[in-house]
C-alpha cells in the first residue's frame, strides 16, 4: 500500500541544516499495523506528517496505492487525504466550537457526501465507538479517552485505507489508553491499515511490526508475534 | 457546509465575546460613519437634478475678459435677446436675485412669505407639482402670482379655493393667485413660496432695463441634441454688439452642477466638501475594515487548530478562504444592521446639522443597493487578510504551534496600528485647524462693527416714513445711530463696470461693487474713515460718494477727495475714503466698492447700532415704533453677527461632522489596539509568568508591554503630523485671511493620542501583570 524509498527532510533555519529524515525507505502492506518508535526528534512525527500528505519531502519516492505522490501538488494531496487517510492525534484536534456529531460529520462535509448519508454513516460510527449518547456535546464536556474516540471516529467515517495515529495515548492515562489501544486493534483486525507514531513499548507492541527510528534514520525493523 | 460556516460563525462569536464585540462595534462604527456620509453625498449630488429636463437646463454665467469678475448676475434684457437671436436656445428663465421676504395679506392674515419673480418659461423649463391652475400661463399678467401648497393653506381654507382669489401685496397692490404648486423635490436649493411674474419687476425697476446692470440670474434650456459646446462657443462673443458690455462673455454651467460647483473661478464650491468626506468615509472605513484584520489575524492562533483540522480533513485553500471571507461578511452584515439602527438615530440630528431631508424610508432602491454592496465589500476587504493568512498556515506548523514566530506577520500588523494612528493624528490635527480658522473667521476685525448692529426690513411705507423711523428710533434709549443702505453688507453682491471717473481709460473693464447708503453710514457701521467724512446729505442733487481703499487704488487716484465720479449715469462727488471692510466672506479679497448716497436704488434695509443695556427692552421698543409707522407688515430684523456667521455654514458644518468622524475615528484605532493588546499578551503569558517568577514587578510588566506599542503609535504620529501639516497648510490657502499654521495643534494631538493609546494600552496589561504567575506558566 505505502512504498517510500531514500525519503529525505531537511528544516533548514539561517544558520543550521537539520536532517529531519536520512533516506529512508520502507514499504506498509494493506492490513498492517505498523508502530513507529524512537526518541524525540528522531524524525517519526515528519515521517508521519509526510505520509499523511502533510508536508513535502525533499527526496526520495513515496508510493501510494501504485502511485508516486512525492511530487504532488496541494489539491491533489487534499483530495487524496480526505478520500484515503484518517489522522488521530495525541492531543485530539477536536474543534472545540463544533458538537461530537459534527466534528465528525466535518470529515463527510468535505468529500462533498450528502446530508442524509452523512447522518447516517456518523450515528453509525459514533455506535461503533460507544459515544454516540454524547454526540451532541461539545468536545470540552468529555473525558480525554471520549474525545479520542470521537477524534478515532473521525478518522474512520470516511472509511479511510490507511490510519495514521500520532501518539494517540500521549495525553490519555493508561485505562483509557489501553482502550484506545483495543480500539485501534479491533479496526485493525476489521481490515484497516494504521501507522502509529509512540513513544511507549507497551503501545508499540499492539502492531504488527516496529520501526524503530534515530535522527532521521530507520535503525532496526522487528517483526511481532502478532503478525 | 455553509450551515456549517454560520454555526461555526455563531459559535465564534459566542465562544470569543470581547474579541466579537470589538470586531462588531469597530464594523459597526465604520460602516455608520461610512454609511451617513455615502447618504449625504448622495444627496449632495442630487440637489437639483430632478427636473425633468435637467440634461438641457444651464445656468448663464458671465466672465469678463479683463480683470476680475465671475458672477451668475446677467443684464436683465439678456433672455429676451437669447430666446430670439440663438435657434440652439429652446426656453429661457429670467430670475431676480431678490429672493427676500415680502408682506402678503388677507382678510385674515398678514404673513412675510419668500420669492421672487420669473419669467414665463419658468414653469415649463424647471419641474413642479402643479396642483392647480396651467403651467405655461401662470404669469401671464403682471399681476398674477402662483403660490406654493404650503402658502395656500396659510391664507386658505384649502389648494382648490386658492385659485383665483387675491392677496394684498406689500400692502400695496392685489395679486391674483393663478397657479398652486409644489417643489419638485425635497432636495432642490429652491425655496420660495410664491413666484411673481418677472414683466412686473420690469415695469417697477427702470434699471433692469440698463444693461449694465448684472443683477438678474439667466437659465436656458438648449433644444434636444444640441451641441453644448457650439453653443458656447457661439455665447461667449454673443455680448460684443452690446456697447457697455461688450467686454464680458456669456458661459453655461449645466444646471445640475450650480450647485457643486458654484465657484464659478475656481470650478469648485461645495464639491470640495463632497470630495473631502468621500475620503474621510473611505479612510474610517480602512480603519476599520484594518481592526478587524488586525484582530482577526492576531487572533488566528485560537483558530488555528481548526484549521489544521480542516486541512486535515481535505479542506483546499479555496474552501478555508471562503470560510473565513464568508465569516467576515456575516459580521458585515451584522454591523450592517447595527449601523443602520444608529443611523436612524442620529438622522433628525444630523439632517438638522447638514440642512438635508435625508430619509431612510424613502431612499431610492439603487441606493439600498449601494448600501448592501458597500458592506459586502467591506466584509471582503476586512476578511480578506485574516482569510489569506489563514489559510496559508501549514498544518505541521500548526501542530507544532509554530505560526506565530512569522515575523512579516507581526510586521504587517505592527504596520497597519502604524496607519491607523496616522490616520487618527491627521483627522484631529485637521479638526483642530479647522475650528482654530473658524474660529478666527468669526471673531476676525472685519473692517465695520457687526455687534449689537441690527439689520431692519423697510417695507414700502416704511421707505416712505424712514425720517419719521429714524427719529423715533433715535429717541429709544438704546439706540446710538440710524442709517439705511440698498444691501446687507454681507454676502455676494453683483458688480458692475460701470463706473466712471476723471482719467478712466476705454479699455478698462474692472469691476465695482456697488450700493446705495445714506446719512450716518460709517457711524452706524463702525467702518473707519482713513479720509474726508461720513454721508451728510440725502439730495439727489448733491450726490456724495464713500469709497473703499481698494476703489481708490483700482481708480488710481492719490487724492481722491472732491473728485467726480459716477455709477448707473449717477455723478458725485467723493467725501470720503473708508479703510477696507469684508463685506463677503473672507475667503475673498476685499472688492472695490462705492456706495452711493442717493439713487432711484430702493433702501431695504435700515441699520440700528444699539448698546448692551437692556437689548430685549431696546427691540421691544423699535418693534413697536415700526408696529405705529408701519402697521400694515410685520416687523422684520436680523442680527448682524449671526448673520455673518451664517456666512460660514459650510465650515461650521464641516467642523462639527469631522469632530465627530475624528472621534469615531480614534476610538475604532482604540479597539483594534485594545484587541491586540490582550493578543500579545495572551502570547506572552509564559514570558510574563517567567518575568515575574524572576522578580519583576507589575509596573515593569506593563511598561514591557506598553513600550511596544506605543513605538508604534509615536510613529504613527510622526507619519501622521506632516501629513496633516501639507493638507491643511493647502486648505487655509482657500481663505484670504487665515491663521498661521498653529504648532501646538501638532502637540495637543501627539499628546492626547498617546495619553488615549496609554490607558487603552495599559488597562490590559496590568490586568496580564497581576495575574498569578504559576497561572500563567500552567496555562501554557
Amino acid at each position: 500500500m505505502i512504498k517510500i524509498n531514500n525519503l529525505e527532510k531537511y528544516f533548514t533555519t539561517e544558520e543550521y541544516k537539520t536532517i529531519a529524515l536520512n533516506k529512508i525507505s520502507f514499504e506498509v502492506k494493506k492490513g498492517e499495523f505498523v508502530s513507529v518508535m524512537g526518541p524525540s526528534g528522531s524524525g517519526k512525527s515528519t515521517l508521519l506528517n509526510i505520509l499523511g500528505l502533510l508536508d513535502d519531502a525533499d527526496g526520495g519516492s513515496f508510493i501510494f496505492n501504485d502511485e508516486e505522490v512525492i511530487n504532488y501538488k496541494e489539491r491533489q494531496r487534499a483530495h487524496l487525504r480526505k478520500h484515503n487517510i484518517g489522522f488521530v492525534f495525541q492531543s485530539f484536534n477536536l474543534i472545540d466550537e463544533l458538537t461530537v456529531f459534527e466534528n465528525v460529520e466535518l470529515a463527510l462535509i468535505y468529500t462533498g457526501i450528502k446530508k442524509s448519508e452523512r447522518k447516517e454513516k456518523v450515528d453509525e460510527v459514533l455506535e461503533r465507538m460507544q459515544i454516540m449518547h454524547r454526540r451532541s456535546h461539545f468536545p470540552t464536556q468529555l473525558s480525554g479517552g471520549q474525545q479520542q474516540r470521537v477524534a478515532v471516529a473521525r478518522a474512520l467515517v470516511n472509511d479511510p485505507k490507511l490510519i495514521l495515529a500520532d501518539e494517540p495515548t500521549g495525553n490519555l492515562d493508561s485505562k483509557t489508553g489501553n482502550e484506545v489501544m483495543e480500539l485501534l486493534t479491533e479496526l485493525n483486525n476489521q481490515g484497516s491499515t494504521i501507522i502509529m507514531v509512540t513513544h511507549s513499548e507497551h503501545d508499540a507492541k499492539y502492531g504488527n511490526r516496529i520501526i524503530r527510528m534515530l535522527d532521521g534514520e530507520k535503525v532496526t525493523e522487528n517483526l511481532l508475534s502478532n503478525y | 457546509m455553509i450551515k456549517n460556516y454560520f454555526k461555526l460563525t455563531w459559535r465564534n462569536i459566542k465562544a470569543n465575546k470581547v474579541l466579537s464585540f470589538l470586531n462588531i462595534l469597530g464594523l459597526t462604527s465604520g460602516l455608520f460613519c461610512f454609511l451617513l456620509i455615502y447618504l449625504w453625498i448622495s444627496s449632495e449630488n442630487s440637489v437639483n437634478k430632478y427636473h425633468t429636463n435637467i440634461d438641457d437646463l444651464y445656468s448663464v454665467y458671465l466672465t469678463s475678459s479683463d480683470g476680475p469678475g465671475f458672477g451668475y448676475g446677467t443684464p436683465s434684457l439678456l433672455y429676451k435677446e437669447l430666446k430670439e437671436k440663438v435657434p440652439e436656445i429652446e426656453g429661457v428663465v429670467a430670475m431676480s436675485n431678490n429672493n427676500r421676504n415680502y408682506t402678503f395679506s388677507n382678510n385674515k392674515k398678514v404673513l412675510k412669505q419668500k420669492g421672487k419673480h420669473v419669467s414665463e418659461d419658468y414653469f415649463n423649463m424647471f419641474s413642479f407639482n402643479i396642483l392647480e391652475g396651467n403651467a405655461s400661463n401662470a404669469l401671464r399678467n403682471p399681476n398674477d402670482i402662483a403660490i406654493s401648497k404650503d402658502m395656500a393653506e396659510l391664507f386658505f381654507d384649502n389648494v382648490k379655493s386658492a385659485i383665483g382669489q387675491t392677496l394684498t401685496f406689500e400692502n400695496s397692490k392685489a395679486l391674483k393667485i393663478t397657479m398652486v404648486f409644489e417643489l419638485g423635490s425635497k432636495n432642490t436649493t429652491e425655496n420660495s413660496d410664491f413666484y411673481l411674474s418677472f414683466d412686473s419687476l420690469f415695469a417697477e425697476s427702470p434699471w433692469m432695463t440698463d444693461w449694465k446692470n448684472l443683477g438678474t440670474y439667466t437659465f436656458v434650456q438648449l433644444t434636444k441634441g444640441a451641441d453644448e459646446k457650439q453653443v458656447e462657443q457661439k455665447l461667449k462673443t454673443f455680448l460684443k454688439d452690446y456697447e457697455s458690455v461688450s467686454l464680458l462673455a456669456i458661459e453655461l454651467q449645466p444646471y445640475g452642477d450650480s450647485y457643486l460647483y458654484a465657484d464659478l473661478e475656481s470650478g469648485s464650491g461645495k464639491i470640495e466638501y463632497v470630495r473631502l468626506f468621500g475620503i474621510i468615509a473611505f479612510l474610517i472605513m480602512l480603519i476599520a475594515s484594518i481592526n478587524f484584520m488586525n484582530l482577526a489575524s492576531a487572533g488566528s492562533i485560537k483558530r488555528a487548530k481548526e484549521i489544521g483540522v480542516r486541512k486535515v480533513l481535505g479542506a483546499g485553500k479555496g474552501s478555508l478562504v471562503g470560510q473565513f471571507l464568508g465569516e467576515a461578511i456575516l459580521l458585515s452584515l451584522s454591523s450592517l444592521f447595527f449601523a443602520l439602527i444608529f443611523i436612524a438615530l442620529v438622522l433628525p440630528v444630523f439632517n438638522q446639522i447638514t440642512d438635508k431631508n435625508i430619509d431612510l424610508e424613502n431612499l431610492p432602491i439603487s441606493t439600498w443597493i449601494m448600501v448592501l454592496l458597500i458592506t459586502l465589500f467591506t466584509g471582503i476587504l476586512s476578511g480578506s487578510y485574516p482569510a489569506f493568512l489563514l489559510s496559508s498556515f501549514k498544518v505541521t506548523d500548526i501542530f507544532k504551534k509554530k505560526i506565530e514566530t512569522s515575523s512579516r506577520t507581526k510586521w504587517i500588523r505592527k504596520a497597519l496600528v502604524v496607519f491607523q494612528f496616522t490616520i487618527s493624528v491627521v483627522f484631529i490635527s485637521c479638526m483642530l485647524i479647522i475650528s482654530k480658522q473658524i474660529d478666527y473667521v468669526q471673531n476676525k476685525d472685519i473692517g465695520f462693527e457687526r455687534e449689537n448692529l441690527l439689520a431692519v426690513t423697510l417695507s414700502e411705507d416704511l421707505q416712505k416714513n424712514y425720517n419719521a423711523f429714524k427719529t423715533g428710533a433715535l429717541q429709544i434709549s438704546g439706540v446710538n445711530s440710524v442709517t439705511k443702505t440698498s444691501h446687507i453688507l454681507l454676502g455676494d453682491y453683483g458688480t458692475s463696470p460701470e463706473v466712471i471717473w476723471n482719467g478712466k481709460s476705454d479699455d478698462d473693464g474692472s469691476l465695482f461693487t456697488g450700493m446705495v447708503g445714506s446719512i450716518d453710514f460709517i457711524k452706524t457701521y463702525g467702518a473707519k474713515l482713513l479720509m474726508g467724512r461720513d454721508l451728510i446729505h440725502n439730495n439727489p442733487d448733491n450726490i456724495e460718494y464713500l469709497i473703499n481703499e481698494s476703489a481708490m487704488k483700482q481708480m488710481k487716484m492719490e487724492n481722491p477727495l472732491g473728485q467726480t465720479i459716477s455709477f448707473w449715469g449717477n455723478s458725485g462727488t467723493i467725501v470720503g475714503v473708508v479703510k477696507d471692510f469684508h463685506f463677503s466672506s473672507l475667503k475673498e479679497s476685499i472688492f472695490p466698492l462705492v456706495i452711493r448716497s442717493e439713487g432711484y436704488v430702493e433702501f431695504n434695509t435700515a441699520f440700528i447700532k444699539y448698546n448692551t443695556d437692556n437689548v430685549q427692552q431696546t427691540l421691544a421698543s423699535i418693534e413697536s415704533l415700526h408696529a405705529t409707522l408701519n402697521p400694515a407688515f410685520p416687523f422684520e430684523y436680523k442680527f448682524m453677527d449671526s448673520e455673518y456667521n451664517k456666512l460660514y455654514k459650510s465650515e461650521s458644518t464641516f467642523y462639527k461632522l469631522s469632530t465627530f468622524f475624528s472621534i469615531l475615528a480614534i476610538l475604532i484605532s482604540c479597539l483594534g489596539l485594545f484587541g491586540l493588546v490582550m493578543f500579545t499578551a495572551e502570547q506572552r503569558t509564559k514570558e510574563i509568568g517567567m518575568r515575574k517568577v524572576v522578580g519583576a514587578s507589575v509596573f515593569a510588566i506593563t511598561s514591557l508591554i506598553t513600550r511596544d506599542f506605543i513605538k508604534l503609535i509615536l510613529l504613527g504620529i510622526a507619519i501622521g503630523i506632516p501629513i496633516a501639516w501639507y493638507f491643511m497648510n493647502k486648505w487655509l490657502t482657500n481663505y484670504e485671511y487665515r491663521i498661521d499654521m498653529p504648532w501646538w495643534v501638532f502637540v495637543t494631538t501627539g499628546s492626547l493620542i498617546i495619553s488615549i493609546a496609554l490607558v487603552t494600552v495599559s488597562f490590559e496589561s496590568i490586568k496580564i501583570a497581576l495575574v498569578n504567575p504559576i497561572k500563567s506558566l500552567k496555562n501554557d
